[in-house]
């Protein structure tokens, strides 16, 4: 789990200006992200698992989704291509997202 | 012990790393009264939550078999799909109907929801293997893939890679009444070009395009299968090279770019975001506080409606069997001068005895279904995972785990066959071990009896508390399984699709409720009838005085049997023979316990509850030493724990092997004792 986490602060930072090359955009983890605000799919970081089962449901690096509410348990339901998806608590806080300036 | 499973075992676990035999060989072996050799076979695909299965209803009405695919553990429906030829006029304009071939018939295979044909999980793996890679002359003659109208670009994505071999195609379109109300609209024709194969939007609930999709169906299985959609045309072999060498990415790349450019092309949006009813629900369903209350609160309706509703009904048939059928019975065998003999009391006391019992147990398992499809088809139940992941995650199970264990609470049975949607072959065994402790219908008939009987107007609570500690002991059991044999498990992220509410159909819930009470009826009659016939012949053999078919319960070998082994309960306050040779019955089939009490009891008339109920008190009463409200609850959980029945046993062996089979059997039987003893010696403390 440490590795993991210094996996994403390392991609956190190299990521954090340069998704969408959009100045002043943030990258966010998906359980950072702000309820009901449009949101960039940025590349997750290598070795995600359910990254293909994701992609399958539409999450794929540059599409805009929306994170609809937290839930119970700290999963969040995310607008993914009009289709609600639940994505877990600690997948969430994996998956990183762009929030546009 | 480890539970890092060799080689060997994980075939035993995924048996379709084998090679399942292909739709061409099952189907032209196994049709007979319900189908032609001659007719083609139609594989029906598509991703779970699109109405897959409720189009295969459709079409299919009665004509349906379901059953494990042969060579593997996965279930697969097969039905016929008939023509009813109308005389009316084509309508569309863009086929040539004159030139159909004549089809009667189809017969039509229901493959399990699968996303894409990554293998993933067995279900998976056996779609992959009977539509995609095998040769073309195996292969179904024609592939129908269900896709979602409102959400079709995660549909496509299967279409996209079933279009790469060369097969004959057709896309039924699902749900475009909600696709509608969100905007979106399907151009069927624009989508049909798209794809490079015919889509016919279809409302299976309503039972609307289905003549269409016929019509396509004969003019697609008339034509010559598709060039794959790849520029370079490639053989199957050189795709499966691809795709080994490059593990998916590039090809998954190229997918996804072709599945959003056919959604463009097929669907036209208003652009509007809509605040929809599903979302409104879900705010309250799905809400840190009130969406656990609300679920606790749907779990205590669905057993109130299950014990308050059912009991009548089963009191009904009870006494229907046990009154007029064996009255009538006795008159019958002593107007042929068997009046009295042993074969009086086989057929009354064994045969009908036990078919009674098992109906009785009907419009218990009738209920649970019923409010089970609900559920499930109302969409409530991919929210209630999502509340549970969290909890399940503890167990290191995912929070689709949690759906055999609900099922567990209907039947052990099927929720153990339904293991099978968990992708890795560790947390299948984890949840097929845990799957027994939670509390099936046939327990509860013994929990509301004994409930009845010794806590009075406590009854309901005494119950409850019952599927209190189910959960408890599920937990307490996975967390201990996991910290120890289970410690390298990974766990599974929640990623779930959330279906939007529907409102549950009629036809639909009772064709589910059926196919289930089926299944049920073929696996549990003749266990229980035979356990039946067998106590019966246990206490018809004389051990003390007495000859074969006259003897005293208390003088037969099954008395003298469970005496043998009664010393070991007196622990936990029932070490008493009725009550042990009770628990041997149980261990076959749980709802044969309560009638065992009525047999060696000897109760005249056992609907009368009142009698048996004081015989049993009076049991308990000696055996505790004067705390019978402690020893029952001790009993209870016992029962609440140790062996569901043989069929469970039987499943479990199926799906995880003999070896974990036992290990479970044993687990079951250590925590019940365990538990048993510590709750009587606490209780007979307190009252």
């Amino acid at each position: 789990m440490a590795e993991s986490k210094g996996n994403l602060t390392f991609v956190n930072s190299i990521l954090t200006s340069s998704a969408t090359g959009s100045p002043g955009a943030t990258v966010l983890s998906l359980d950072e992200a702000p309820v009901d605000v449009p949101v960039v799919v940025v590349p997750a970081p290598e070795g995600t698992s359910a990254a293909h089962r994701l992609a399958t449901l539409g999450w794929r690096p540059g599409a805009v989704v929306s994170v609809i509410r937290r839930t119970a348990g700290g999963a969040r339901v995310v607008s993914v291509g009009g289709a609600r998806v639940a994505i877990g608590h600690t997948l969430a806080h994996r998956l990183l997202v762009e929030v546009p300036a | 012990m480890s539970v890092e499973a060799p080689s060997g075992k994980r075939h035993q676990l995924l048996p379709l790393v084998g090679t399942p035999i292909t739709v061409k060989q099952c189907c032209v072996s196994a049709v007979g009264e319900s189908g032609e050799a001659s007719d083609p076979i139609i594989a029906l695909v598509g991703a779970p939550n699109v109405g897959k299965s409720t189009l295969f209803n459709a079409l299919t009405g009665a004509h349906v078999t379901m059953g494990n695919w042969p060579g593997t553990t996965v279930e697969v429906s097969r039905g016929v799909w008939r023509n009813k030829r109308g005389t009316e006029a084509c309508e569309c304009s863009h086929c040539t109907c004159s030139s159909e071939p004549d089809i009667r018939q189809a017969t039509l295979i229901d493959l399990p929801g699968a996303y894409s044909l990554e293998a993933s999980s067995p279900d998976e793996h056996l779609t992959r293997t009977l539509v995609a890679d095998v040769p073309e002359a195996e292969a179904p003659d024609l592939v129908l893939a269900v896709v979602d109208a409102a959400h079709l670009a995660r549909s496509l994505y299967l279409v996209a890679e079933l279009r790469e071999r060369s097969r004959r195609i057709v896309l039924a379109v699902t749900m475009d009444d909600v696709a509608r109300r969100q905007g979106v609209t399907v151009d069927s024709y624009a989508l049909s070009e798209a794809v490079g194969a015919p889509a016919v939007i279809v409302d299976p609930r309503r039972r609307v395009g289905l003549d269409h999709l016929m019509r396509a169906v004969r003019e697609t299985l008339a034509a010559p299968a598709p060039a794959p959609r790849r520029a370079v045309v490639m053989a199957d072999s050189a795709i499966e090279e691809i795709e080994r060498s490059d593990p998916g990415l590039e090809a998954a790349d190229e997918r996804f770019a072709w599945v959003a450019e056919v959604a463009e092309l097929g669907t036209t949006t208003d652009g509007e975001e809509r605040v929809r009813v599903s979302d409104r629900i879900d705010r309250v369903a799905l809400a840190p506080v009130a969406g656990p209350l609300v679920f606790l609160a749907i779990m205590w309706l669905v057993f109130q409606i299950t014990t308050t509703v059912a009991a009548p009904l089963q009191d009904f048939l009870d006494g229907f069997f046990s009154g007029p059928v064996s009255t009538g019975a006795v008159w019958l065998l002593e107007r042929v001068g068997l009046g009295g003999t042993w074969v009086e009391g086989l057929l009354v006391d064994g045969l009908i005895a036990g078919v009674g019992m098992l109906l009785t147990f009907v419009p218990l398992m009738i209920l649970m279904f019923i409010l089970l499809a609900l559920l499930e088809d109302s969409g409530y139940l991919a929210r209630a995972a999502v509340l549970t992941d969290r909890v399940m995650g503890a167990l290191g199970l995912p929070g689709r785990a949690f759906l055999p264990l609900v099922v567990g609470f209907g039947c052990n049975v099927p929720a153990i066959a339904g293991t099978r949607i968990l992708p890795h072959a560790r947390q299948r065994l984890l949840t097929v071990l845990l799957v027994p402790f939670t509390s099936c219908t046939a327990r509860l008939t013994v929990f509301v009896m004994l409930g009845a009987v010794f806590f009075g107007r406590w009854a309901g609570t005494a119950v409850f508390a019952m599927y209190a500690a189910s959960i408890l002991i599920v937990v307490l059991t996975g967390l201990a399984l996991r910290k120890t044999l289970w410690r390298t498990m990974p766990s599974e992220p929640l990623v779930i699709d959330l279906p939007p509410y529907q409102a549950p159909t009629v036809r639909l819930t009772a064709q589910v409720t059926w196919l289930r009470l089926k299944g049920f009826l073929q696996t549990a009659s003749g266990i229980i009838v035979l356990t039946v016939i067998g106590v019966w012949l246990l206490q018809a053999i004389p051990v003390d005085g007495g000859t074969f078919g006259h003897v005293a319960v208390g003088d037969s070998l099954y008395a003298w049997l469970a005496e043998k082994v009664a010393p070991v309960f007196d622990p936990a306050g029932f070490g008493q023979w009725q009550t042990v040779a009770a628990l041997v019955v149980g261990f076959v089939a749980k709802e044969a316990v309560i009638s065992s009490w009525g047999q060696t009891y000897a109760v005249a008339d056992p609907e009368d509850v009142t009698t048996l109920g004081e015989h049993i008190r009076a049991a308990f009463e000696v055996s505790s030493g004067g705390h019978p409200t402690a020893a029952a609850l001790a009993f209870m959980i016992f029962l609440l724990a140790y062996t569901p029945c043989l069929a469970t046993l039987a499943a479990q062996k199926r799906e995880v092997g003999w070896r974990w089979m036992g290990f479970g059997f044993v687990l079951q039987l250590v925590v019940a004792y365990v538990l048993a003893v510590v709750v009587f010696q606490i209780g007979r403390l307190i009252v």
